[in-house]
């Protein structure tokens, strides 16, 4: 069976071509042959060109084999192209071959053609196949995603693929121009991690990586690479090349960071109002509970939070209405407190939500918890700030009614009795009487407005120098001084300060408020018994109790209670007295930062309970 | 103006009690005054003499006693019986300048009016007006 091949021949001697022609008959070829002469006739035949192989002679007269094959190659025609001629030298013929001939075949042994034609031919069909192979390959890798780059053990870029090119922008050239290697194009940052990776792969220590880092490209802007990076090595073992396929991972690391992002961003809000969130599902029996919500609670990060759990930190007051609230399974808002472990009381607000699916069954239920405490507290003090103020602002209120009511009851009078004593029909006595009045009216105006001098006084006395009082002292001192007063009653004062004997206070104030319970105790005795007056000090935590007990008149409290220490408020009209003594000592105890209380049961006796801070 | 017209004067303080009698006394000429520093006294009076004849009344109750406050003797007051309180008039007679007092005052139905001291003819007169 014979090939049959179409073959364009150069040449202009007929006797070769014929010659030729017979040869290649003579090996297993039927040719077809067209034999051009010259130049003109080459070109025509290169146009519409359907030939399986070439063959030039070297010199014609016209032209040559060099020019004939520039020709073919300008003509984008790949077939073989054998060089028939009549004598050559070794470097023609070198030459020609590097210039793209297949082969060459001197005249003399034109026996060697018809395999030279063969081989050729079946060179060129399997070149023509490689290269179908490379395009497809190539085509493929130039439309993936991946940009496909090789890099040489000096981690000089050797190839870049188009993909590659387009991911970063720079060419191959401006890759390894100024630069010279990659390192320059990688993000600040990730350099140092990076170099030691490609360390890595070229000291053999690993073969392939993957590898996600921070690029430059042309135009600025940094991107997200993902690398899948292996090493080519020679046949003694060394790393020649390293291949790395790179993916533009900008997009999805961009999104993953906002995400990242957008979750510490919502941790440091949180953190901030203190509010945490907690989602139930009610369907899959999933739980979630912020990180603040742990905070407020003071709980451990280990623990697993569940509601059982949750209503455990709710503070007893509260728990039963949260609980109520919670299995109603509607929307709700409400403040509470919180018991935590270490005993702390917190207050917050929660509010919640649930949703239903088209059944109304509830699948979903979400909210949040916020720690109030702050504002709470806040809000607690400034309450107890107002109603201290407001009671503080009725007292004055009260004070200045009495005052004034203490003022006009002498003025009155003596008006009164002015336009009294203008009747001339007046006896003498009468007149006598209305005189005196008018003067005792005159002498109680006085010592109004000289109590009026005294309660102020104790306003502005609280800044004058603090001594240490003994009480047993304080006691001896007012025994003598109203010895006459005693001896003159069966009046017995005991005391017991074992437990405490002194305090640094203002002395004649604290003399004021003894010598004010004991003289009142001595003046509201009852007579037929005798009168003991028991003074005892103690110690409750920080504070010192004084103890002041007799076995007197007495005051009926559910009567009067509220008017005891009242300004000009009096309870005995047969007994002396301006009603100012425990108005003073109250007063006086307050300037000394103290509080004083009453107990009382009529024909029993009183007591008062003196407290200071210490 | 009736001759029987009487006063009862309770207040603690004995100096008022002369200037008021005093006053009646220039105003109307001499009526039938009682006066009282006790009021516990002057209760007692009251239940025992208006329980028992009949004479119109006016009487002028102070506020601030230490024994018994004004109010308290008006709680008492109101236990007696109608046929006691129809036959007086009480007027309440302080020197008391808060407007809670004249509001109280107001707000009670045995009270008819607030009468600021000192007492005064005018004061008198225009209470007698009123009354007949």
């Amino acid at each position: 069976m014979k090939h049959k091949i179409k073959i364009l021949h150069l040449e202009d001697a007929p006797f070769d071509a014929e010659l030729i022609e017979r040869e290649l008959k003579k090996g297993k070829i039927n040719p077809e042959i067209l034999v051009v002469p010259n130049k003109a006739t080459f070109i025509g035949a290169l146009k519409d060109f359907s030939y399986d192989i070439i063959l030039s002679d070297h010199s014609l007269a016209s032209f040559d084999s060099h020019e004939a094959l520039r020709l073919v190659k300008e003509a984008g025609i790949t077939v073989p192209f054998i060089l028939v001629t009549a004598a050559m030298t070794d470097e023609f013929a070198a030459k020609i071959m590097k210039e793209g001939a297949y082969d060459y075949i001197l005249k003399d042994h034109l026996h060697h053609l018809p395999s030279a034609v063969i081989n050729s031919i079946e060179k060129q069909r399997l070149k023509a196949l490689q290269q179908a192979v490379h395009e497809r390959l190539v085509f493929h890798i130039e439309n993936t995603p991946l940009g496909l780059i090789e890099w040489d053990n000096q981690l000089h870029i050797k190839s870049l693929s188009k993909r590659a090119e387009e991911i970063f922008g720079w060419s191959l050239k401006e890759f390894n121009g100024a630069e010279k290697t990659g390192y320059s194009k990688i993000y600040q940052e990730d350099l140092g991690w990076i170099s030691k990776m490609a360390n890595q792969l070229l000291t053999g220590a690993v073969e392939r990586n993957i590898v996600q880092s921070r690029h430059y490209t042309r135009d600025g802007k940094s991107i997200w690479c993902e690398w899948f990076n292996s090493v080519l090595k020679d046949k003694d073992g060394k790393v020649v090349t390293i291949m790395s396929l790179v993916q533009d991972i900008t997009e999805s690391k961009t999104f993953d960071e906002r995400l990242k992002y957008n979750d510490t961003r919502l941790k440091e809000a949180q953190a901030t109002a203190h509010v945490g969130n907690w989602e139930i599902d009610l369907v899959n029996n999933t739980e979630v509970w912020s990180d603040e919500i742990y905070k407020i609670l003071g709980a451990d990060e280990a623990l697993v939070l569940s509601i059982e759990l949750f209503l455990s930190f709710i503070h007893p007051d509260d728990l039963n209405h949260v609980k109520r609230a919670f299995k109603a399974f509607q929307n709700a808002s409400l403040d509470y407190k919180l018991l935590l472990k270490d005993g702390v009381v917190k207050y917050v607000y929660s509010t919640w939500g649930i949703e239903y699916d088209k059944n109304k069954k509830p699948i979903r239920t979400h909210g949040i918890l916020q720690d109030i405490s702050e504002r709470k507290l806040a809000e607690i003090e400034r309450t107890k700030m107002v109603n201290d103020l407001t009671q503080r602002n009725k007292d004055l209120e009260q004070f200045s009614y009495i005052i004034s009511h203490n003022l006009r009851a002498p003025v009155a009078n003596i008006i009164g009795a002015s336009v009294a004593l203008s009747d001339s029909a007046l006896s003498k006595k009468e007149k006598e009487a209305l005189s005196n009045g008018i003067n005792e009216s005159a002498r109680k105006l006085d010592s109004v407005v000289n109590d009026l001098n005294n309660i102020l006084q104790v306003k502005l006395e609280t800044h004058a120098t603090k001594e240490k009082v003994f009480f047993s002292e304080l006691v001896e001192d007012i025994k003598i001084s109203i010895k006459n007063l005693i001896s003159n009653n069966s009046v017995e004062i005991k005391y017991d300060f074992t437990e405490i004997n002194n305090f640094l206070t203002l002395k004649p104030y604290l003399h004021s408020i003894f010598y004010n319970l004991i003289s009142n105790s001595v003046k509201y005795r009852r007579q037929q018994i005798p009168c003991i007056i028991k003074i005892k000090s103690s110690l409750v935590k920080n504070k010192i109790e004084l103890i002041f007990t007799d076995n007197g008149m007495g005051i009926d409290l559910k009567k009067r209670g509220d008017q005891v220490f009242g300004l000009y408020k009096r309870f005995h009209t047969n007994i002396e007295g301006k009603g100012m003594g425990l108005f003073m000592v109250k007063a006086q105890v307050e300037a000394l930062g103290g509080k004083i209380s009453i107990e009382s049961a009529e024909n029993k006796g009183t007591e008062f309970k003196i407290e200071f801070e210490l | 103006m009736s001759t029987n017209l009487k006063y009862i004067i309770v207040d603690d303080d004995p100096f008022n009690n002369i200037i008021c009698r005093m006053i009646i006394r220039r105003t109307l000429g001499e009526v039938d005054t009682e006066t009282f520093t006790i009021p516990e006294e002057g209760l007692a009076f009251i239940k025992q003499k208006y329980t028992t004849c009949s004479s119109h009344t006016i009487l002028f109750l102070d506020i601030n006693m230490p024994s018994l406050t004004g109010w308290q003797f008006l709680e008492r007051y109101e236990k007696f019986s109608d046929k006691v309180k129809m036959q007086i008039n009480v007027y309440l007679h302080s020197s008391s300048v808060n407007p809670h007092d004249r509001d109280k005052a107001k707000a009670n139905k045995n009270v008819i009016g607030f009468i600021l001291k000192p007492l005064s003819s005018e004061a008198i007169l225009s209470i007698s007006e009123k009354e007949f």
